[in-house]
């Protein structure tokens, strides 16, 4: 009787069962309910009525649409950014010498460093007013220029900066998860490649690329969503402008108007479609490529 | 060639943590102007004693962070500990599924969450409380402590803990005293890396604690009140950050060790 077994199958795994529980009913609570509760709240409009009329709002009195196209922008240039020197740095630090422990650590330092102090370090950097900072002094200093660049304006400068702001922070740990991926590719397969007479960039191309695809994959998604959501660093670093979805939502949420709840959600909507776009793109190429997801 | 590459590499890591030094412990007249130097020629005290005197700024919000970040681990892997313990003996598929599901929740826009999370920590009771910002933090630890621990699960050797049941002893129990303490080390880097984060976070902290912050927004407030003026403020941000780095960079040393490609990638094995 399939009563029976479902009661056997219960009785049976019981401790299992329970072990779900907690995590089922805060996860429940604390990403399920609110994500239900900024969905409806996204198309709430301040008649209490549903409908689009928050869309049309903050598209309207909000540039929306500049702060989707800035997300889009930081996303692939960062992403490719710290994604290359990444790969690059997995790549030397892949092979065995004399103080790679001491270099492996030290490049690990930025992951340890919290996002808001970053975005101090490269104030430092980057600030051209009124005292013009750090960047500023070096490129004097070399005779580049004689009075310096600005690094915050216009605004494809200033996501230039945020982009390498970001990729300082982050690059360690797609480092970290390409480096597991190196050690986790047999010699024996670059030995009978060495012995067929393939080349540095033939190994790389059919060797180490093909077996490093599930951890590009891993950690392109991870940081990828991240960088979507970005939002304390380009705050400390670039302000409210160049704008971005997350900080865009932030500041109309903080303004702690009667209905900026809604409109806030509203913008937050626009991003989780942004990162949908994303993932569907991604999954689409991935399975054209003939990798697995 | 590859190692001047990998000395410029660390070059460029290592500068601006250099700039966050020479700043904190520059003097004002050399530092706050334009063009500074790269190579300091005073060394100072000066913003050490701005930030002396506002220690009492600094005190709260580092009492605030630490409560903060020992709930969120402790939450999030009193939750996740149980859980990822059963996934792990899940078959793929439903293994996956649940991977896939923590995926889904993480993927969602942080700011997102807090909209309805502040509301839901209101009506708890718990705005301004280092509960309702470990709940709220917790809801983007949770995914990734799990995610871990799954992998770490999968790598402990089920025989043992089959055999011992076998010998009498009780699920519970061969849980308890075998797979339990085979994973510890597993466990250890998925807490540390759930205080980490907590101990990072900005956007709830700013949203839930206006009152009692923890230190990113102070770090942060310091910041945007500074840009422009003379050194104050930005001395005392810069001393803050000093201090909120060092443990951090000091753990990281530690964690990388223990952060290996197995349980980063166990649980899709």
């Amino acid at each position: 009787m399939a009563e029976g077994a479902a009661i056997r199958f219960f009785k049976r795994n019981l401790m299992e069962i329970i072990f779900l529980i907690p995590l089922l009913a805060l996860v429940g609570t604390i990403t399920l309910y609110p994500i239900a509760r900024s969905i409806y709240l996204a198309f709430l409009q301040s008649n209490n009525q549903i409908g689009l009329g928050n869309f049309q709002y903050v598209f309207h009195y909000q540039d929306v649409t500049t702060a989707l196209i800035n997300t889009a922008f930081i996303v692939a240039l960062a992403l490719t950014m710290q994604f290359l020197i990444s790969l690059l740095t997995a790549l030397l630090l892949n092979r065995s010498f004399f103080g790679r422990s001491f270099f492996r650590t030290v490049i690990m330092i930025p992951f340890g460093v919290a996002t808001v102090v970053s975005g101090i370090m490269f104030t430092f950097l980057f600030t051209p007013s009124p005292q013009s900072w750090y960047l500023n002094s070096i490129i004097v200093k070399l005779g580049i220029s004689n009075t310096g660049i600005n690094w915050i304006r216009p605004s494809w400068v200033a996501i230039l900066s945020l982009a390498i702001a970001d990729s300082w922070k982050n690059f360690p740990l797609i480092m970290l998860i390409l480096l597991g991926g190196l050690a986790s590719i047999p010699a024996s397969q670059y030995e009978s490649a060495a012995i067929d007479g393939a080349n540095f960039l033939q190994q790389f191309r059919h060797i180490t690329m093909p077996n490093l695809y599930p951890f590009i994959m891993m950690a392109v998604t991870i940081r990828a969503i991240q960088e979507f959501n970005i939002l304390a660093l380009a705050l400390v670093l670039v302000g409210s402008y160049p704008t971005f979805l997350g900080p865009l939502a932030y500041t109309t949420f903080t303004n702690y108007g009667i209905h900026d709840a809604n409109y806030a959600s509203a913008i937050a909507m626009v991003l989780l479609g942004l990162i949908s776009l994303f993932i569907l793109v991604y999954i689409a190429i991935s399975r054209r490529l003939g990798m697995e997801v | 060639m590859w190692y001047t590459l990998l000395i410029i590499i660390t070059i460029i890591v290592l500068f601006p943590v250099y700039l966050l030094f020479i700043v904190g412990f520059g003097a004002t007249h050399e530092v706050f102007r334009n063009y500074p130097p790269i190579l300091p020629s005073v060394f100072s005290l000066q913003n050490w004693n701005v930030a002396a005197q506002n220690i009492n700024t600094i005190i709260a919000p580092l009492t605030m962070s630490t409560e903060t970040a020992f709930l969120v681990a402790f939450i999030s892997l009193g939750v996740s500990i149980p859980a990822a313990y059963t996934i792990s003996k899940l078959p793929t598929a439903p293994r996956y599924g649940f991977i896939l599901f923590l995926f889904v929740t993480q993927m969602l826009p942080e700011i997102q969450l807090a909209i309805p999370i502040s509301a839901l920590v209101i009506r708890l009771g718990l705005y301004q409380t280092a509960l309702g910002l470990a709940l709220a933090q917790s809801s983007i630890a949770i995914p990734m402590v799990a995610y871990i621990l799954v992998g770490t699960f999968r790598t402990v050797p089920s025989n043992l803990s089959q055999s011992a049941t076998i010998d009498g002893a009780s699920k519970l129990q061969a849980f308890y005293f075998m797979d339990l303490r085979l994973a510890l080390s597993g466990i250890a880097v998925a807490f540390i890396l759930a205080w980490l984060f907590s101990w990072d976070e900005f956007v709830f902290a700013q949203i839930l604690l206006s009152q009692n912050p923890t230190i990113p927004p102070v770090i942060y407030k310091y910041l945007s009140r500074g840009v422009g003026t003379a050194s104050g403020p930005i001395g005392v941000a810069d001393i803050f950050s000093i201090i909120l780095i060092i443990p951090v960079i000091l753990v990281t040393f530690f964690l990388q060790k223990y952060l290996r490609s197995d349980v980063l990638a166990g649980a899709l094995k």
